[in-house]
């Protein structure tokens, strides 16, 4: 058997082990949803939301991007965090970097083929920016994860500045933005900036 | 539930999550902070109700996620190009999977008229998809069946379009590399496999064949 079909074996599984609790639980899941939380997350495979968050399915909407970097010209990010704030009305959004993050380690060296160098290039500039205090931190792994976590306090930065963020604020509608830390290395989130 | 009551919930979440690890294994988080090694690049919708690890039963590590709105891979977004080039140039995964799915919010408005703001032109890509398919999504009268079949379309379209792709064609020079267009239904959850795969260079038309990589 392929390892792909694997998968598809594996979701059969799921399927009758959800049915076996809960008859109707796909029933509930087919139903429009109003997911409360706009989750910005990194690519990584270690670091799936509803895994570390632990939680059921349908209400946590999803945006996964290397870094995660959010980038006023980028159509598709841009246009998941427009429709969960303006259309969905979600009333919290959460940049959530983490520990041991390939993506920042290679930014930090410019160790970066093309297209990755072009997507990544605000992780090395924010480094360049803060060398002095960077350059201090002699552990390189500890380097990077001091300049993900700067990352994020830049990106929660970057949210606020879009028009669509600031109109739907100056309209009245609650919403907050905030940057987590997944820490590999215990599993535990840290909040490291919230607006 | 109130809207700090949800937002509690995940840290709750969270910290039950880490107990429930550390007790089957002291070690798992030790083990996770080492590195990954998946061999699946999943390209998913945002939806909340289609989360990758859950509907394949696999565990932190073994896929990598990049989701968007209504699984798109288009050939100038470097945000989706920088998720392909890591995985398969770094990771080296063996499978990239494109999985939309049935209801999907994306979907429906594309094939509505309704201006919908900024995320209107992420969406114009769908648009032409039902444009080139013009023909057969007319012949379908049930307005829900129609949408389904827009979904599958869309998949079998971003399939195609990984294909055309300078990094999957390099990988197809030097090794094994299968792509595949799945769709997950939301009424019953499962997924079902549109047979669309890719995974050497002569299934694509000549004119998106890359030669000097």
């Amino acid at each position: 058997m392929k390892i792909y079909e694997k998968l598809l074996l594996e979701n059969k599984a799921w399927v009758q082990e959800k049915l076996h609790f809960n008859k109707k639980y796909f029933n509930k899941l087919n139903q429009p949803r109003h997911p409360h939380i706009l989750w910005i997350g990194c690519t990584d495979s270690r670091v799936a939301p509803t895994v570390i968050l632990n939680r059921e399915l349908g209400d946590v909407c999803k945006h996964l991007n290397p870094g995660p970097l959010i980038q006023k010209d980028d159509a598709n990010g841009t246009s998941a965090i427009y429709h969960a704030i303006v259309n969905l009305h979600v009333q919290h959004v959460v940049v959530c970097g983490h520990t041991n993050c390939d993506y920042v380690e290679m930014s930090m060296m410019g160790d970066l083929p093309e297209i990755m160098s072009n997507w990544l290039h605000p992780v090395a500039q924010l480094y360049q920016e803060n060398l002095d205090t960077l350059r201090s931190v002699s552990n390189l792994h500890e380097r990077a994860d001091q300049l993900a976590e700067m990352s994020i306090h830049k990106q929660v930065e970057n949210l606020a500045q879009f028009d669509f963020v600031k109109q739907h604020k100056a309209e009245g509608h609650p919403l907050w933005l905030h940057g987590w830390m997944f820490d590999l290395k215990t599993g535990l989130i840290n909040d490291v900036h919230s607006l | 539930m109130n809207m700090q009551a949800s937002y509690d919930r995940l840290f709750k979440g969270n910290e039950e999550w880490i107990k429930a690890k550390l007790k089957l294994d002291p070690e798992y988080f030790k083990r996770l902070a080492k590195g990954q090694k998946p061999e699946f690049l999943w390209i998913g919708c945002s939806d909340s109700r289609v989360p990758a690890n859950e509907i394949t039963g696999t565990e932190s590590g073994e896929i990598f996620v990049h989701r968007n709105i209504a699984n798109q891979v288009i050939h100038s977004d470097t945000n989706m190009l920088s998720v392909l080039q890591y995985a398969v140039e770094y990771l080296h995964v063996k499978h990239v999977i494109v999985c939309g799915h049935y209801g999907c919010g994306g979907v429906k408005a594309a094939m509505d008229t309704q201006y919908v703001g900024l995320v209107g032109r992420w969406l114009a890509h769908i648009k032409d998809i039902f444009q080139i398919n013009k023909d057969e999504l007319d012949q379908i009268q049930d307005m829900e069946d129609r949408e389904k079949r827009l979904v599958e379309l869309n998949v079998i379209e971003q399939v195609h379009n990984l294909a055309k792709t300078s990094i999957v064609q390099k990988a197809w020079k030097n090794r094994e590399l299968e792509i595949h267009g799945w769709v997950y239904s939301l009424e019953d959850g499962k997924i079902i496999d549109m047979n669309c795969r890719y995974s050497n260079i002569d299934q694509l038309e000549p004119i998106y064949r890359f030669s000097g990589i």
